[in-house]
Formats: structure tokens, C-alpha cells, sequence
């Protein structure tokens, strides 16, 4: 038989997994040994170079993070130095009763944040997330926080509800938590100012 | 109760984190997780908030700057446990394996522990890392749910085969009974290939067979099907029994991805059995379709050796000469090529149109650009080593990026501790003159003096002493009448006016013994909460005086730190571009590789075209038989052409 090419690798299939519904480039498609004639790469020598240069690389990265670790602490304790640093949080608990589309925050009658949300950080916070809206730094003394939740109520009713608190801005740092919860018995989102230390 | 809902809640991040939650769970996911939600210290919320939206760079960030400060008081165990995941998504598969293997064999939650080894012996596997890979895998302890035990059972078997261990691979498939149903197919494939391998090819094809008999109605085993029935075509091809290939080939789809080797063989088929005239009508098909697959190579040169079998000299001639073209212009593609990659475009063109961002190690390439480099190294660029090298690659720009944006504000840290230096300065005098005013001692003393006067007050009972001015004013005044009043006589009008002073005493006496306890109480209120006032006046002072003492140190250590932060950033950004060069090499490297193997494929069949070529000319010539081509005679010749 004069047959020029005979040769077939068979491979096995990892790649198609049935469930992801989508077929990976390549995965399928068998992998043919043109001619008997050509080399192959020496797939021992390759796999080690692979493994080298991944495992410097994974190195490299440790590094990198810590790095980003160490500067990103700096920079806070530069701009936000703990004994004038305010931060300001947002949560939610649960959201059943609230959607929602932005938070204001007026410190002492000054705007200081008007924060639009996407659905993908509204999400985040119902998953538990908790966010960081406000970092600034204030002088030691008492302070009014003024937060105005906007969004959509029960029965997607336009909501809008302010939440006010005066604090005490001691020496230290001080973490104000602004948490959207809801108040099952009257089928009403509830906001909720807790002062942490 | 609230630290198991924690552990819950770390457990299904880190389930989220290892991938392990697929689209259709999410919304199931979300409500698990609102259930589950009870973050208890602020920085791991903060940490989740990034990470629920796949910014893992940012939780990372986060996550370590948040132990660094000891925020998660609350949360250590399911931060460490977060913090594998993440450094798994972000492929640093290595460091998580360690913060695996130290957690999770501690953890109760057998089903996290067997996912987390899962997922680790996944990307393992994808990076080639074998022996890891089966380590990973031998410490799940239990069987998985049904979705994932499939993947396990197939990723041993795939890991033992990659080992070249097909016997062992074969005992662990057969000894899967149950495969889910959309399994089956897949496993059976494995058993098939793994006994084909293993020269046990009568057994390997009835397997093969049977896949390749799949009903066609599911779309996503046609492809499956396909791959059988075209491995079992070339098994039999490959055994001699050409009769029997040319069914399964024939099943394969015409227009599939695998439908070119399946024209091929179906005519390698007829041919075999000197059937010439039908193997031309799958080669003609064939030589019409796109000459980058090799079976489209291929058939340039089987139609005329056909022809020529056939004793269509001419004919056989005339597509001998086309051949010989479209390789040259073949080859000349894949040189300019081969000078491209050399040239470094190949890599940078790949990123070009995708975003920069910290999408971890479940990212891959979306699309592929219009050149024909990504035309001839499209098998290579979906292969796993490309595309884990691409990953790193793509990692590596991002971290310089990242060290690119922090050297910028290095400078901008100098001017920001000089200001606050300033700041000081300006405002030492005046701190230093509002603490010396300050003399909180002569306060305390006043307040122990308020002290003892009230507890004489209320030891003696001396209730005028708690009266206000008015009645005290009015007491004085009444000792003073009735000291008077004694110096009279005892006339009437004297006895009367004693007898009013008398009256006036006992009602003011009256009053005063009637307030008395309320006042005594309220007074004892006001130095309680002169004294907490005192107190806190030390501690701010205590605190503000520190901060003036601490300040200069402090400064000096900021300053240190600055120092020592900017030579780290350039060393790190220098160390990534020499590693950033040496990846895109290795990746050049590979895909120069690849196109030097199919340049040399052509090369051979071009040199294989003009020697059956002038085989023709001679036979037309001499009229003597076509010579056999064979595959060690392509070899003499592709080296000879060279």
C-alpha cells in the first residue's frame, strides 16, 4: 500500500467537558503526525523550560504582591495618617426590601461622596461585601454624618432616606459603618449608623 | 451559631474562588450567600466587596494589607482560606498549595477540602505539573458531588496517560461504572484511545465503535463522536485494515472540524485497495478547501498520485505542478511568518485587543487576530503550555503596569511627608503653648478639694451647705437677726420678733433638709463626671503629647521606608522585564517551532511533488510503472531537498 500519510495520534480528550457547553480551540481536534519525517519538539526539554520560567514567574509575583502590600500601606498611612483618618462604610444586609442606586455623604454640611452603584457592586454588597465609600481625614472633635440612601422600595416605590449621626473623632481612627438591612415586620428597608473603633 | 454561618460563609467564598461555582448555580449561590452573610470585621468585608466583582488584584491587595494591620480578628481562618483561592486565581498555584495543604487538612468540611485538591490538581495538570497533579488528586478523600466527580475521574485517568501510565489510566476507567450519563461517551473514548495505545486494538475499536455511533440529536457530543469514529478510521488505517476504516471515517461529519482528515482517510481507504477512482472524488473535495490543514496538504499530492495510478499521466502531471506551487507560496507564507514571530510581533499582536486586568488564571484568549500567524498556530495557541504561557505573560504585563503607576507616586509619597513635616512645624508653637497652659494637675486638685468638702458635708449633714445662695444668703441673714435679737430685752415685742426668727429658721431648715438627698446625689453625679472628664483630658493629652514626641521618629521612619520602597520597585520592575523577555522568548520559541515543523512538512512535500513529478515525466518517457512513495523515502527526500 503506498500510503503517504498513515499516521494518527490518538488523544485523549480532557479539554471537552460536557457541561461548560463550549468547545475549547483545539481541544477536539486530534493531533496528526504529518509525515514521519518531521521532528518533533522535544516535549521533556520543553515541559522543563515551561516549569523553570513558571516557577521564577510565581516568585516574581509573591514579590510584586508584597511589594504592592507594603505600598499600599504607605500610602495610606501618608494620606490618611491614623490620628485624623475617616473611613466610612457601606453595607447591606440581606436587601430584599431596597434596591439600590446611590448613597450621598455630607460630613458637617460639606458633600464629601455621591456614590452611583452598578448592579455588579449592588450585588457584591448583598453577597456580604462591604464597601470602602469614603477615606478622608477629619480633626479631633464632634462631627455630623449625613448619609441619603436613594433607590427603589417595596413595590418599586422611588425610595430616598437620610440617616444622620454625630460622632466623636477621637485621636485614633475612627470607621463609621452605614448598613442597609430590612426590617421584616414592616416590610421596610431599615439604615442603621454603627460607629466602630 | 454565628462561626459556623463565618465558616459557612468563607467555605462558599472559597468555593466561588476555586471556580467551583458554575452560571447556572450563581443566583442559587447568592442566596445561599445572603443567608450566609455576617461579616464581622470590616477589612474582610472590604476584601469580599472586591472579590465578588472578580477584581482579585484589589482583594488580594486588601487581604494582605488587612493581616499585615491584624483587621481580621474575626475572620483569620477563612482569610487564609480566601487567600489560597485567590492566589490560585491568580496562578500562583504553588503558594496556594502550601496555604491548602496547611488548612485544609485541619478544616471539618470534607467537601471544601476535596474541591480545593481538585481545582489545585486542575490548574496543576494545565501547567504540567504531573507528579503534583496526582499528589493533588490522591488527597480527595471522598467521592464529589456529580458534577465534579466526573472531572476527577477523567483528570486522573488524563494525568496517568500524560505519564505514559495507560494501564493504570485503563483500571481506573473501566473501574468507573457510573459515569453520569453525558460522561459516558467521554470516558469510553479514553478506555478506547488508552487500549489502542496499548496495542490492544481489536478492543480499543469495538469501544471506538460504540461512541461513534452516538446519537447525533446531542449537540455536544457530535463532536465526540466525530473524534471516535476518526480515531478508529486511522487505528484501523494504522492496522492494515483499510476495509474496515472506511465506515467510521464515513460517519465523520463533512462539515465538522474533523471532516478534512476524515476526506483523507476515507480515500487512503480506496486506495488501499487500489479503489483510485473513488479515492479521488473525497480528495478532490479535499484539495478545494483551505491549505493551512495538513490534510488539505496532503491531498494536494494524493490526487495525482491517483491520477498517475489511474495512468492519467497528464492530469497527474498538472496537479503535480499546481502542487508544487501552492507549497511554494505556502512556504514563503509560513517563512514571513517564522520572521514575524522572530520579530516579536506575534505575542504583543495576541494581547493587543484585550484588557489588562487581574482576570486571574481562569482568563483566556477571546479572540485571535487576522495574520497568518495566527492562522498557522492556531492548534498551538489553544494548546494548554501556550496558553498558560500566555497567561503568565499577561501577568507579568500587569504587574508592571501596576509598578509603573506606584514609581509615579513614589515621588509624589516625598512631597506628601514633606507637607505634613511643614504642617508640624507650623503648628509645634502652638501646641506646644496649648499644652503648657494646660495644668491639669491644679484641676485635680481642685477637684479632690470639691471631693472632700462634700463628704465633710455629707458627714457632718450639713444640709444648708447643699442649699442654694438664696437659701444660704437667707440663713446667714436669720444667725445674724437672731444674734441680734439676743441682745434685747424681754419685753413682748422683742419675744414676738424671736418668735418670727424661730419660725422662719425651722421653715428654711425645711426646705433645705427636704432637698437635701437630691442635692447631695446630684453634686456627687457632677464630680463623677468631672473626674471621667479629667481622665479623658489625660489621656488626649497623654496621646497629644505622644504624637508631638513621636512625630519626629515616626517622620524618620516614613522617610526610611520611602527609601527603601523605591529601590524594591526598581528592582522588581527590572527583574519583570528580564522575565517578561524571557517568557515572550519561550513563547516565540514554541510557535517558531511549530512553524519550523510545518515548514518542513511543505518543504517535504514539495521536494516529494517534484520528484513524482518527474517520476510522471519519465514513466511518459519510458512508459514504465509510477514509483511507490513511502514514508522513509520522503524522509531521504525532504533531507536531500534541504
Amino acid at each position: 500500500m503506498r500510503i503517504i500519510v498513515v499516521g494518527i495520534l490518538l488523544s485523549p480528550i480532557w479539554a471537552c467537558q460536557p457541561a461548560a457547553g463550549q468547545t475549547t480551540l483545539g481541544s477536539v481536534v486530534p493531533e496528526f503526525a504529518a509525515t514521519q519525517a518531521v521532528a518533533t519538539p522535544d516535549a521533556g526539554q520543553d515541559q522543563a523550560e515551561f516549569r523553570t520560567l513558571d516557577e521564577s514567574i510565581q516568585n516574581l509575583k509573591t514579590l510584586v504582591m508584597n511589594l504592592n502590600r507594603d505600598l499600599f500601606l504607605l500610602e495610606e498611612e501618608l494620606l490618611f495618617p491614623a490620628n485624623t483618618q475617616v473611613a466610612i462604610f457601606v453595607s447591606m444586609d440581606v436587601g430584599e426590601f431596597f434596591d439600590l442606586d446611590s448613597v450621598q455623604i455630607k460630613l458637617n454640611d460639606q458633600n464629601v461622596a455621591n456614590y452611583l452603584y452598578t448592579s455588579r457592586e449592588v450585588d457584591a454588597l448583598i453577597r456580604g461585601g462591604v464597601q470602602q465609600l469614603y477615606l478622608g481625614n477629619m480633626k479631633a472633635g464632634q462631627h455630623e454624618l449625613v448619609a441619603i440612601f436613594t433607590g427603589h422600595g417595596p413595590h418599586e416605590r422611588d425610595y430616598r432616606r437620610g440617616a444622620t449621626i454625630v460622632f466623636d473623632k477621637g485621636i485614633g481612627p475612627k470607621y463609621i459603618e452605614l448598613s442597609i438591612s430590612d426590617r421584616e415586620q414592616k416590610l421596610q428597608p431599615e439604615f442603621v449608623v454603627t460607629e466602630w473603633e | 451559631m454565628i462561626s459556623q454561618r463565618l465558616q459557612a460563609l468563607g467555605v462558599a467564598v472559597l468555593l466561588i474562588s476555586l471556580g467551583s461555582v458554575r452560571i447556572a448555580e450563581a443566583a442559587a449561590a447568592r442566596e445561599e450567600d445572603r443567608v450566609l452573610s455576617g461579616v464581622r470585621d470590616l477589612a474582610y468585608g472590604e476584601v469580599l466587596f472586591h472579590f465578588f466583582q472578580d477584581d482579585y488584584f484589589s482583594a488580594l491587595t486588601r487581604l494582605l494589607a488587612a493581616q499585615a494591620r491584624g483587621e481580621l480578628t474575626h475572620h483569620a481562618t477563612e482569610a487564609e482560606l480566601l487567600l489560597g483561592g485567590l492566589y490560585l486565581s491568580y496562578g500562583q498555584h504553588l503558594l496556594a498549595g502550601e496555604i491548602f495543604e496547611r488548612l485544609l487538612e485541619q478544616s471539618v468540611d470534607s467537601e471544601v477540602h476535596d474541591r480545593a485538591w481538585l481545582f489545585l490538581a486542575k490548574i496543576w495538570y494545565q501547567r504540567g505539573y504531573l507528579a503534583e497533579a496526582r499528589a493533588a488528586l490522591a488527597r480527595i478523600k471522598n467521592r464529589l458531588d456529580v458534577e465534579l466527580e466526573p472531572e476527577r475521574q477523567m483528570l486522573s485517568a488524563r494525568v496517568l496517560m500524560d505519564q505514559g501510565r495507560f494501564d493504570q489510566a485503563l483500571t481506573i476507567l473501566e473501574a468507573w461504572h457510573d459515569p453520569e450519563a453525558q460522561w459516558v461517551g467521554y470516558a469510553k473514548y479514553n478506555i478506547g484511545v488508552t487500549l489502542v495505545r496499548l496495542d490492544r486494538v481489536a478492543e480499543g475499536a469495538a469501544i471506538l465503535d460504540a461512541v461513534g455511533q452516538l446519537d447525533l440529536s446531542n449537540p455536544a457530543l457530535r463532536g465526540l463522536r466525530d473524534k471516535a469514529n476518526l480515531a478508529l478510521g486511522y487505528a484501523w488505517l494504522q492496522a492494515g485494515r483499510p476495509l474496515e476504516a472506511k465506515a467510521p471515517l464515513q460517519r465523520v461529519r463533512l462539515n465538522g472540524p474533523f471532516s478534512n482528515k476524515a476526506l483523507l482517510g476515507v480515500g487512503w481507504s480506496d486506495a488501499a485497495v487500489e479503489s483510485f477512482d473513488a479515492a479521488l472524488v473525497p480528495w478532490m473535495e479535499l484539495r478545494q478547501r483551505s491549505l493551512l490543514d495538513p490534510a488539505v496538504q496532503e491531498a494536494l499530492l494524493a490526487v495525482p498520485y491517483a491520477f498517475s495510478r489511474l495512468g492519467a499521466d497528464e492530469q497527474a502531471a498538472t496537479h503535480y505542478l499546481n502542487a508544487v506551487a501552492a507549497f511554494d507560496v505556502e512556504l514563503s507564507r509560513v517563512e514571513s511568518s517564522i520572521d514575524s514571530v522572530k520579530a516579536g510581533e506575534f505575542i504583543a499582536s495576541l494581547l493587543d485587543a484585550e484588557v489588562l486586568d487581574a482576570s486571574g488564571w481562569q482568563w483566556r484568549l477571546a479572540a485571535l487576530p487576522d495574520s497568518n500567524e495566527t492562522r498557522y498556530l492556531y492548534e498551538l495557541v489553544a494548546s494548554h503550555r501556550f496558553q498558560e504561557g500566555l497567561k503568565n505573560y499577561r501577568d507579568l504585563q500587569f504587574l508592571r503596569g501596576n509598578l509603573d503607576r506606584w514609581l509615579q507616586s513614589l515621588g509624589a509619597f516625598d512631597d506628601i511627608l514633606d507637607a505634613r513635616q511643614r504642617a508640624f512645624d507650623q503648628r509645634l508653637p502652638l501646641l506646644n503653648a496649648s499644652l503648657a497652659r494646660m495644668d491639669l494637675g491644679e484641676i485635680s486638685g481642685q477637684l479632690e478639694n470639691f471631693e472632700s468638702r462634700l463628704a465633710a458635708v455629707e458627714g457632718a449633714r450639713d444640709v444648708v451647705a447643699l442649699g442654694t445662695s438664696v437659701e444660704q444668703d437667707q440663713w446667714r441673714r436669720l444667725q445674724r437677726l437672731e444674734s441680734q435679737l439676743s441682745l434685747l430685752g424681754d419685753d413682748p415685742s422683742a419675744q414676738e420678733l424671736r418668735r418670727k426668727q424661730r419660725f422662719l429658721e425651722g421653715v428654711l431648715l425645711w426646705d433645705v433638709e427636704r432637698d437635701y438627698k437630691v442635692r447631695l446625689w446630684r453634686e456627687q453625679r457632677s464630680l463623677r463626671e468631672l473626674d471621667a472628664q479629667l481622665t479623658e483630658a489625660r489621656r488626649t493629652y497623654r496621646q497629644v503629647d505622644n504624637a508631638r514626641s513621636e512625630w519626629p521618629q515616626e517622620f524618620a521612619a516614613l522617610t526610611e521606608r520611602i527609601a527603601l520602597l523605591e529601590p524594591r520597585v526598581l528592582s522588581l520592575a527590572a527583574q519583570i522585564g528580564e522575565t517578561l523577555a524571557q517568557q515572550a522568548r519561550y513563547l516565540e520559541g514554541i510557535a517558531v517551532e511549530e512553524l519550523q515543523a510545518q515548514r518542513q512538512r511543505l518543504n517535504t512535500y514539495r521536494v516529494q511533488a517534484r520528484f513524482a513529478l518527474a517520476s510522471v515525466y519519465d514513466r511518459a518517457t519510458a512508459r514504465t510503472d509510477p514509483p511507490a512513495i513511502d514514508g522513509n523515502s520522503l524522509h531521504q527526500l525532504a533531507e536531500a531537498g534541504q
